[in-house]
């Protein structure tokens, strides 16, 4: 029989380990310079989508991305959101016809899609993304007694989704807030968190020669909309120091402290 | 009121948004003191975007005498209840694109009808809706207003609204700002999420 010390003190080492390991990973307390990349490698872009005025937001924002660096584009959406999922396809076949007339390479491929629901789609297809739809956090009008369980689902659905992505973790998260991409955070959170276990799976493949250090950097966008205050889930995410980087629109909110201005990003 | 010769199209548009209703701000737009404000101001057409609550504000405007009367008989008013596609048509309709002259667009505070009309520079009146509980447009509208953007509307003086948009369109700032903050080269987003994928060039 171990004596109570001996458990104490065995409970009081993992506990420490378990917190150094946390501080370790929150960008908010190690902030590390990612890796370089050579232009042209292949790169895997993950986009939260929300409900509509987050969306349009968003694909705004993106609305000068260049396909030949962010060669890999993820989008994640809320189940039944097909205005989300619409208008991923449509900024999609803006960014093809971009190329397209960039240049003469004509990239074609199979369906690419995983997890859009009775999506038909017809002419040429692209490989070079996909749209995910994950349970939702929380449904407008739905009781807080019951999101809990749905949150969960959330998690776990982002956890899954993240590890089993046939291109492997993303390089990087792109969000602006909607409920959905505070679980899809914390599911990445988690698994940099626990990143020192081996992988099976293609996130192995996409973590092996450079750490899983540069994987699931999170860059959050505040909304064009908030002037002097940040909105909740901002708040959010940046008290519990989940993401790398905290973008906002108005000088103000920069003057208060919060997030990095860099002009208007909406265009 | 005397009748003039025909007048070119000038558009009114009024949008209330999908997500929340705000009757009160149909309520305004159908009010005998805005209507005349429009007349005043040479307005051929009011498209209401009034969602699902306001077709009956509109329903009822048109049975009231007030509608049949010689005043509002120069104005085409209509309205619809949401486009999914899309308001871009209204907002060109009101920009005058075709065959009119520019017209307002009156918006709820939502941030995409602000930007739409930002970017065809449409003079645009922001009426908030102080019904919402989290009253974060109030500071957006003050904040546009102030840099020269957009008239800040006040629900109850929609005619004084009306007024300020007509030397809005002659000082109107361009979109989007040219001020980038700390960021020399402008790169916006793009710049950052290159610098955390670390591509160095």
């Amino acid at each position: 029989m171990p004596s109570l010390a001996y458990i104490l003190a065995s409970t009081l080492i993992l506990l420490t380990t378990a917190f150094l390991r946390l501080i370790y990973i929150l960008p908010a307390f190690h902030r590390s310079r990612p890796p370089p990349r050579a232009r042209g490698t292949p790169t895997h872009l993950l986009v939260v989508l929300g409900s509509g005025g987050h969306t349009a937001e968003m694909l705004s924002l993106l609305a000068s991305l260049d396909p030949a660096r962010y060669t890999y584009r993820s989008y994640v959406i809320g189940s039944g959101d097909d205005f989300s999922a619409g208008k991923a396809q449509g900024f999609e076949r803006g960014l093809a016809a971009r190329e397209e007339e960039g240049d003469e390479k004509k990239r074609r491929g199979t369906v690419g899609l995983t997890g859009a629901e009775g999506e038909e789609m017809t002419g040429i297809l692209r490989r070079d993304y996909s749209i995910h739809t994950v349970p939702r956090a929380r449904r407008i009008h739905q009781s807080l007694l019951t999101s809990p369980p749905s949150s969960l689902r959330c998690l776990y659905a982002g956890l899954m989704l993240l590890y089993w992505h046939p291109k492997g973790y993303p390089d990087l998260i792109l969000t602006n807030g909607p409920a959905t991409s505070l679980v899809l955070i914390l599911a990445a959170t988690i698994l940099r968190y626990f990143s020192f276990l081996p992988l099976v799976g293609p996130a192995r493949q996409s973590v092996r020669g450079q750490g899983s250090a540069g994987k699931m950097r999170v860059i959050y966008v505040e909304s064009w909309a908030r002037v002097k205050r940040p909105s909740l889930s901002g708040r959010i995410i940046v008290w519990c120091g989940l993401c790398d980087r905290v973008l906002v629109q108005w000088k103000g909110l920069q003057d208060r402290g919060w997030g990095e201005y860099k002009g208007v990003l909406v265009r | 009121m005397p009748r003039k010769k025909r007048k070119s199209q000038k558009v009114c548009f009024v949008t209330v948004g999908a997500t929340a209703s705000f009757d009160s701000l149909v309520k305004a737009a159908l009010s005998p003191q805005f209507l005349e404000a429009l007349e005043t101001h040479d307005y051929t057409d009011l498209r209401l975007q009034h969602g699902k609550d306001g077709q009956k504000l509109l329903e009822g405007f048109r049975r009231s005498s007030y509608a049949m009367s010689e005043e509002v008989q120069d104005l085409s008013i209509s309205g619809f209840d949401f486009n999914k596609q899309g308001l871009g048509s209204e907002m060109r309709a009101a920009k005058g694109q075709g065959n009119g002259v520019e017209g307002v667009v009156i918006s709820h505070a939502g941030s995409g009808s602000i930007l739409d009309a930002l970017r065809i520079a449409v003079p645009i009146i922001v009426v908030p809706n102080s019904d919402l509980l989290d009253n974060h447009q109030e500071e957006l509208a003050e904040e546009l207003a102030i840099q020269g953007y957009v008239v800040h509307g006040n629900l109850h003086d929609l005619p004084a609204a009306i007024r300020q948009s007509e030397s809005l369109r002659k000082t109107q700032n361009p979109w989007p700002p040219a001020d980038t903050g700390e960021d020399p080269n402008g790169k916006g987003l793009v710049g950052v999420m290159d610098d955390e994928m670390g591509f160095v060039d």
